[in-house]
């Protein structure tokens, strides 16, 4: 069984070098090591038919570092993968929402906007599903909730490919690694809203128009308007 | 030959934020202007101003526990923008109307979570844009400002980079030194802002006042005595005073700019 070890190799945030001289680890065998530790040491074990796995702390404000990559996020927070806690219901319910804009881009490319409106509204229903799985204050629920929105208000007719693979591209982002600090979840929402989709909230979208001295904007109310790109 | 610009802190506010009208116009107009260079001050005063102001928002509704609170705790916030804070609460209130008479039944406090996740999302969305654009490049660093990111805290609450939207404490006024390094701007400016010397439109503003004071103390006593706590009354100054040669600094607000560009020979383009 192979699995990715590349994390456990990169440098410990603050760790500080103990000599002048820098060693030659045999960065091959290290992997090799590491490879075989993992494999009788944390791999999932059954219990009594139940699936016992390391859990470690995964509080969306106390995360420290948050692994790249879809194994390490299985192996660090098994929880938001295991398909009977809320969260793995969740990330299951953005699965299918992936799934869903997958099917809009077919629609798309067959120049059905209806079927397009359909597949739309099918993957909001998912993501209405996720929000009321996740914790109010984890950023993920913050860019479902996001995602959410831009489709229940998009105009179908203003929609591009690229704004349809911005959407799929940010939903397999969430379900593959669906651990994420807020600054992420920002970065994820900015590609959304660069490509045309506008999922404030329509009273927040009001109130931050007031506190940022702008004159109130259309986009805020009536969702996507000119796509970018 | 390209033109080169030097942006302050409300183009880089549009140009990061792309829910706004005027994002296109202005990141078009960095563009025609480029290369483009941000100085750090710019995220500073964006942290220190709009975005405490709204991250202030977000922290008081998320601990209202009904709409009256939550209406309460927004019109006891600082006069973030003068007359237009009370069009911006009466709008806010319009909508939460129409979303409870739409769907009734939804419990205040999804409404009330949903409203603070996009709020804080959208609060971030900025930072991170500001932080990271490829517009632009940030230039002349401070060490009293730490950065960092937004996140949230152990009871919700959303918390500043590094927990403070204030410059560190134990540094001296960075931006004040890059300043002193060309002092004769900092006299132009300070001569021109005389109360007697003031058009119209800037008489009795308490900005214009404070700028002066604070462009003053600088001339007079130099960076190393310079007071922290005017670091934010140096505001557009800083942009007129440390625009790179032969560069134009941009912003959207003429207003406060003219004046000073024109006594230093600057010049100012506004989207």
């Amino acid at each position: 069984m192979e699995y990715s070890t590349e994390f456990l190799l990169r440098p410990v945030r603050g760790a500080q070098p103990l000599g002048s001289k820098k060693k030659e680890i045999p960065s091959r065998f290290v992997q090799q090591l590491l490879t075989e530790w993992l494999d009788q040491a944390s791999l999932p074990t059954e219990v009594g038919g139940i699936k016992a796995t390391p859990v470690l702390e995964s509080s969306s404000s106390e995360i420290q570092d948050v692994p790249e990559g879809n194994i390490s996020q299985e192996r660090a927070y098994p929880h938001a993968f295991d398909q009977s806690s809320p969260e793995g219901m969740a990330r299951a319910s953005i699965a299918n929402a992936a799934n869903r804009m997958s099917l809009a881009l077919d629609a798309f490319e067959d120049g059905d906007i209806f079927q397009v409106s359909s597949r739309l509204g099918e993957a909001a229903v998912s993501l209405s599903v996720a929000h009321q799985k996740l914790g109010r204050d984890n950023p993920l629920a913050a860019l479902v909730g996001y995602m959410k929105r831009s489709l229940l208000v998009a105009d179908v007719d203003a929609l591009t490919r690229a704004s349809i693979e911005a959407m799929n591209s940010v939903l397999l982002r969430c379900a593959n690694s669906p651990i994420m600090r807020l600054t992420e979840a920002a970065r994820q929402s900015g590609l959304l809203e660069r490509n045309g989709w506008r999922g404030d909230e329509p009273a927040i979208a009001a109130l931050a128009a007031a506190v940022l001295n702008q004159a109130a904007s259309e986009d805020a109310s009536t969702g996507q308007t000119a796509i970018v790109e | 030959m390209s033109a080169r610009s030097f942006l302050d802190t409300t183009i880089v506010l549009v140009a990061s934020d792309a829910s706004r009208s005027e994002h296109k116009g202005s990141v078009a107009c960095i563009a025609d202007n480029a290369p483009a260079e941000a100085p750090q001050y710019a995220l500073r005063e964006l942290l220190a101003g709009d975005l405490q102001n709204l991250c202030d928002l977000h922290n008081r509704l998320k601990s209202a526990d009904n709409i009256g609170e939550a209406l309460a705790g927004l019109a006891s916030l600082p006069p973030f923008v003068g007359r237009k804070k009370s069009s911006g609460i009466e709008e806010f209130a319009r909508q939460l109307e129409e979303r409870f008479s739409t769907a009734p039944e939804t419990p205040l406090v999804n409404v009330k979570d949903e409203m603070a996740q996009s709020l804080a999302l959208k609060i971030v969305r900025i930072w991170v844009a500001a932080c990271e654009s490829s517009n632009w490049t940030l230039v002349q660093p401070l060490s009293c400002f730490r950065g960092g990111e937004f996140d949230y805290g152990a009871e919700g609450d959303l918390r500043a980079p590094s927990d403070t939207f204030n410059c560190d404490k134990s540094s001296r006024c960075s931006a004040a030194g890059y300043m002193y390094d060309r002092v004769g701007s900092v006299s132009k400016l300070s001569d021109v802002l005389h109360p007697d010397k003031l058009p119209e439109k800037l008489q009795g503003k308490a900005e214009v006042a404070s700028r002066r004071k604070a462009l003053k103390d600088l001339r007079n006593s130099g960076p190393k005595s310079f007071n922290k706590r005017g670091c934010r009354a140096l505001g557009d100054a800083y942009f007129v005073v440390m625009c790179p040669p032969g560069a134009s600094v941009i912003s959207t607000n003429s207003i406060d700019f003219d004046l000073m560009c024109e006594a230093v020979g600057g010049k100012l383009i506004v989207p």
